[in-house]
């Protein structure tokens, strides 16, 4: 049975009054603590702050009769509307109906293979490739909010010569003598770039080399691995990055790697994990996954068991497992290590008895950490199954040196012409400051950036490259796998495509067009490796619908192991450390400007729109600290003084202050006008204003390796205290006690499981067949209804930025989240518990439960929310007065109101709106619906396929479609075969809440965690 | 006159603003006000000539209505299909079709002209729902629904009207109808539900 007396606390103060009973808990309703913070304050402080406005009688009804005024010229009738028609129907459209695209994501250099949805050659929304092997048609938030940059005001127009718009031909013209000029005299041409997987566009890059002998492209990543090639190198003698094979693995080690939510792959990574943890009644391989990090992440959250460490411990835990492993005690140094001894010899041992299907990786930027990782791996015979060599991944090419060495030649003044293919270098690495000042000395400096950002907007020459879902090019993440990226719009600037300006960069423009020049390169290139005697117009065709072809290996490697040579790990200093972290959705900072990655609530921290120190609750209150105190932060090494608030993170290691990275970008003074129009706006950022502080200059330099962390941190209150915009305590689930069913108990809310005594038998605390008043409804054809494995979700947040996306849902700015305001339908609760092996976390995604019962509609006075003959709990906006009862009584709180009117996505012109469903109005409730339009949709599909069967699995939620690890299940519930009815009678489900007898329709299954000591 | 009774006053007072009411009634946005709805359109099209005389299937110029949420509006290389060579019988006719021939940037005899553009036809839409409500064609379409239930006798328009009011109650009756006595003498299921087509 689970352990139902189990204590779950979501804020530091529910957590204190569970730890002390003199401290009083807090207030039933979370909100309640907003009021006394002032945010909530209601008439009151309106008026209040009205008064400070000085707002005289006068302009009161000016403002008063403006309304008025439009109210009434909203009744009068309008002109006539216009139907215009193609000249020509396209064969391809039909109106009101969608197409999909195979392409492949551009978000980061993952890789992943998406669908385009377009409507009227538009696209309006991203999706995984369900063929794609990588991500098997999923894809994270960043993914899905890529959407965005295709339609961001703020790309160029068209080329530019120094600040003035020119003509592709003069631009040419102009580059192409600089380059010349700046060659003849001996000078060095550079381009530089973040990782690229175009084979395509590496093609061009090496034809633009060969015109200038001695000119090099110079890889970087923001987000480091360089340091696992250069481990490679040392003891495989090839720079790779493996592919790692999580799905193979019996028993995972994780060091400072986040695979599920930033590291490296993270979609591929969070599927393939989910695979080897996925049970199916009381059966199933079940991975075994140790985590050893420094703040808390979403991958830490999933371990089985986990470790915390100072960053600079990192190596020295790595080390430590090492030696336990057989390496020679010198690694360690004679340094007793950071990892308690019971939890080392359980992951050792683990490790060993897993053998070949164990897996050690590691996100340190060092490499003699990544040499020890890659000692255990070959240790344990992991390479050739949970690492594979044969078919490296390409998604991180970074050399750490070689940006050194480029900084070292700017800081000289030996080049003459730099080329910026992509990336914002100043502000994304630790020389940016040093990059900054020898850029300046370049004579000839070209940014192909297609929007501005610090780097771009010191180029002398800008060349705007086409957004990729604008251009024809392809992608390789893996050896071999090589994506077909097709638009899915025309593009929407005078943008060149990267390869196009290169060839004409060097004189050796290409005279056709991009499709036909990716064409050349794949009947030259790809079609002799991949088409197998087929004519290569039937190859084109079939990649191009399918998105990718399959090469196979490209070079079959031997694994001849060399031994590292590793000296012994330093002993950390003393005193607290600060690490520099990639938050879910930000990671780098590449999509800094895009509204929607902003207001995502962190997966970890809750927190939209703000940056902040992250400091373990103890700690805290050791230095004097509460949430959103301002503090100081000094480190050791640099004068740089950081002025954040604080924010109390369960399950960061005590001695470690965690500082997310990708803020204080360039662009991001846009979300000043992010939020509602009103008289007491309060904007996210002042007039051109940048939000949050960019930390990668504070990256430590150890040689050429950029350390995220900085020894001899200090905090040191401000005094001053602000509201964060954190969504963690907001619609927190309440049930009174008095509710209590008499005589019994409640059933919990998060349920929890441990795989032995789930092996056992053991199922979830279940509620069903409770005795209600009212007549038991009937849904004669269908029943909709969903299942999330608790188990397999991550909390990744994919699916809100999917949900947001589908469904037009506004973004409404940091004040209104902190009013509690925001508009998300889904969310992901989390909550903590302090069990006897440390911290453990379950994510919860909470979304409308489609209540057989609902609460909402017995309260609506207009009957604007009712249920569907399927189960459906519908929400007619147009029939909504806006009482708010509904939300009021809704025992789930996923119910949200339009306090206003809101404001376009900056940026976007709205053009990434869902035409099938309604944008609400002011004054309007709504809330999740199933996705109703989609269930329309696939029935009207089965409907003019003339079949009118719809079949299991046909329609897919948006938040179900982008999950990457399938923890989301939709389907009808009445129907014996279909995958939903079969989990909803797992011995794992139970349904929350449903002992208030609402007959919810989503089934929650319990969260297993594999606490066995051997691999199971 | 002077009015002295306060019950007079209140009278009028009731009278004055349930006139001014009836007055404005028209100028409101209710549903069904398009009721009737027939403008002038920039080309004299009539469904009467093509659909009811020549009976042309409305799905040749109208062909997403079986295979889409919204029927569509013929592209101009449609019309051209047949006008290219059918010029009009009579003087009025020709004038319609030299209007086409113009927004296809053609010259008097169907002939690419090099000074004109072609330009889609600005067609005033006549059936227009709220932005919070949706209507797929193709469902009533391959469900055996006639266009004439909601267009009425389209084919002997010469200038197309709004014949059905397309509030929720003329939708609300045709469900419930059919649900009850079936269509065509089959038995349909037509749902009421909210969301069928509020989302």
């Amino acid at each position: 049975m689970p352990d139902s007396e189990k204590q779950y606390y979501k804020s530091a103060a529910e957590r204190a009054s569970q730890l002390d009973p003199s401290v009083p808990a807090p207030a039933d309703i979370p909100e309640a603590g907003l009021l006394e913070k002032g945010v909530l304050s209601g008439v009151a402080g309106l008026i209040e702050q009205a008064g400070e406005l000085k707002m005289d009688r006068a302009a009161f009804l000016k403002l008063t009769g403006f309304s008025f005024a439009a109210a009434a010229l909203a009744g009068c009738g309008s002109a006539a509307e216009k139907a215009l028609p193609y000249l020509v129907q396209p064969d391809d459209t039909l109106p009101g109906v969608a197409n999909y695209y195979a392409s492949v994501c551009g978000g980061c250099s993952a890789g992943c293979g998406t669908l385009a949805k377009d409507r009227d050659a538009r696209p309006i929304k991203l999706e995984g490739n369900p063929r794609h092997p990588l991500n098997r048609g999923a894809l994270c938030a960043m993914g899905q909010a890529s959407l965005l940059g295709v339609y961001d005001t703020r790309r160029l127009k068209g080329p530019q010569v120094r600040g003035k718009d020119a003509t592709w031909a003069e631009l040419d013209e102009a580059v192409r003598g600089g380059l010349r000029e700046q060659a003849a005299k001996g000078k060095k041409v550079r381009l530089l770039s973040r990782t690229l997987i175009s084979p395509s566009l590496k093609a061009d890059i090496a034809a633009f080399l060969k015109a200038f002998p001695g000119s090099r492209h110079v890889v970087y990543d923001p987000l480091s691995a360089s340091a696992i090639l250069d481990a490679h190198q040392a003891t495989h003698g090839r720079r790779v990055l493996p592919h790692y094979r999580f799905d193979k693995a019996d028993v995972i080690a994780a060091f400072e790697a986040d695979f599920l939510g930033t590291w490296i792959s993270p979609v591929e990574f969070a599927g393939a994990y989910s695979e080897g943890r996925r049970l199916r009644g009381h059966e199933g391989r079940f991975s075994k996954h140790f985590h050893v990090e420094s703040g808390l992440t979403i991958t830490g959250s999933k371990a089985d068991e986990r470790a915390t460490v100072r960053p600079s411990e990192l190596t020295l835990a790595l080390a430590q497992l090492a030696v336990r492993l057989g390496a020679p005690a010198a690694w360690t140094g004679g340094a007793a290590g950071p990892l308690p001894q019971a939890r080392l010899e359980s992951m050792a041992s683990s490790l060993k008895s897993a053998g070949a299907k164990a897996l050690v990786v590691c996100g340190s930027t060092e490499t003699r950490a990544q040499l020890i990782a890659n000692w255990i791996n070959h240790r344990l015979g992991a390479y050739g199954t949970t690492l594979d060599l044969e078919r490296p991944s390409l998604q991180r090419q970074g050399d750490d040196g070689a940006l050194a060495e480029l900084v070292a030649e700017l800081g000289r003044g030996e080049v003459g012409a730099l080329i910026v293919l992509d990336g914002d270098v100043v502000s994304e690495v630790a020389q940016g400051p040093a990059l900054a000042e020898g850029m300046a000395k370049v004579p000839v400096t070209v940014g192909l950036a297609d929007g501005d950002n610090d780097t771009a907007q010191m180029c002398s020459f800008r060349a705007p490259q086409t957004h990729w879902l604008e251009a024809w090019t392809d992608a390789e993440p893996l050896s071999g796998l090589v994506g077909l990226n097709q638009p899915a719009i025309r593009p929407r600037t005078d943008a060149r495509q990267a390869g196009l300006s290169l060839l004409a960069f060097a004189g050796k423009p290409s005279a056709s067009k991009p499709l036909d020049h990716l064409k050349e390169f794949w009947k030259r290139e790809i079609f002799p490796r991949a088409g197998k005697g087929r004519a290569f117009d039937a190859f084109w065709d079939d990649t191009l619908l399918a998105g990718f072809a399959d090469t196979g290996a490209v070079e079959a490697g031997g694994h001849s192991f060399r031994e590292p040579r590793i000296e012994a790990a330093a002993a950390p200093a003393a005193g607290y450390e600060v690490l520099f972290y990639p938050k879910v959705a930000l990671q780098d900072g590449r999509h800094a400007v895009n509204p929607w990655l902003q207001e995502l609530p962190d997966p970890v921290t809750k927190l939209s729109w703000d940056q902040a120190i992250l400091v373990h609750p103890d700690t805290a209150k050791g230095l004097g600290l509460a949430q959103g105190d301002m503090v100081k932060l000094t480190m050791g090494g640099t004068d740089a003084v950081l002025t954040l608030p604080v924010y109390l993170q369960p399950g960061q290691d005590p001695r470690t202050f965690s500082v997310p990275m990708g803020y204080g970008r360039a662009g991001t003074d846009r979300f000043h006008s992010v939020g509602p129009k009103w008289l007491l706006a309060v904007p996210v950022v002042g007039e051109g204003e940048r939000l949050g502080v960019n930390v990668a200059p504070l990256f430590r330099l150890e040689g050429a390796q950029p350390l995220t962390s900085r020894v001899g941190a200090a905090l040191a209150g401000t005094g001053e205290n602000i509201m964060l915009a954190c969504t963690q305590i907001h619609q927190s689930l309440y049930v009174p006690s008095y509710m209590t069913p008499v005589g019994g108990r409640r059933v919990p809310i998060v349920q929890e499981l441990s795989l032995e005594e789930f092996r056992k038998g053991a199922s979830a605390e279940r509620d069903d067949d409770i005795p209600s008043l009212y007549a038991d409804r009937k849904f004669p054809g269908k029943r909709w209804g969903m299942a999330i494995d608790l188990t397999a979700c991550n909390g990744c947040s994919a699916c809100i930025t999917a949900c947001q996306v589908e469904n037009n849902i506004p973004v409404v700015g940091r004040e209104e989240v902190r009013r509690a305001h925001e508009m998300l339908w889904l969310r992901i609760d989390r909550y903590y518990h302090d069990g006897a092996d440390g911290l453990e976390t379950v994510s919860q995604p909470m979304l409308c439960q489609q209540c057989g019962d609902a609460p909402c509609e017995t309260v609506c006075p207009v009957d604007a929310t009712t249920t569907s003959e399927e189960g459906l709990n519908m929400q007619a906006y147009n029939r909504c007065v806006g009482t708010r009862y509904c939300a009021n009584n809704c025992p789930y709180k996923v119910r949200r109101f339009n306090w206003f009117d809101w404001p376009a996505v900056p940026g976007s012109e709205t053009l990434t709106l869902n035409p099938d469903v309604t944008v609400r109005k002011r004054g309007v409730m709504e809330k999740c619906s199933f996705c109703v339009q989609r269930i329309m949709e696939g029935r009207a599909e089965s409907a003019r396929s003339g079949e009118d069967k719809m079949k299991d699995g046909d329609i897919k939620t948006a938040c179900q479609q982008t999950c990457p690890a399938e923890a989301i299940t939709f389907g009808d519930l009445h129907d014996p075969e279909s995958r939903v009815a079969k989990l909803a009678a797992d011995p794992r489900a139970f349904r929350v809440l449903a002992d208030l007898g609402v007959k919810p329709a989503i089934s929650y299954l319990a969260q297993v965690r594999n606490t066995s000591s051997v691999p199971a | 006159m002077a009015v002295n009774s306060p019950r007079l006053t209140a009278f009028l007072i009731i009278l004055i603003l349930a006139a001014l009411s009836l007055f404005l009634t028209p100028f409101v946005q209710t549903p069904g006000r398009n009721n009737g709805y027939s403008p002038k359109q920039p080309i004299a099209f009539s469904h009467r000539l093509h659909a009811g005389m020549l009976k042309i299937n409305c799905q040749y110029c109208h062909f997403t209505a079986e295979r889409g949420p919204h029927a569509g509006f013929p592209a101009v290389a449609t019309c051209l299909n047949c006008h290219r060579y059918v010029k009009g019988s009579n003087p009025y006719n020709r004038a319609q079709i030299q209007k086409l021939y113009y927004y296809a940037g053609l010259d008097a005899n169907g002939q690419p002209d090099p000074h004109l553009k072609p330009q889609p036809i600005p067609w005033i839409r006549i059936h227009i729902l709220p932005a919070f409500v949706r209507f797929d064609h193709s469902r009533h379409i391959t469900k055996g629904v006639t266009c004439q239930t909601c267009h009425g006798p389209i084919q002997t328009m010469d200038q197309v009207t709004q014949y059905s009011s397309l509030a929720m109650g003329f939708c609300i009756n045709c469900h419930r109808d059919v649900d009850a006595h079936g269509l065509h003498g089959r038995k349909v299921h037509a749902s009421l539900d909210c969301a069928v087509c509020h989302y």
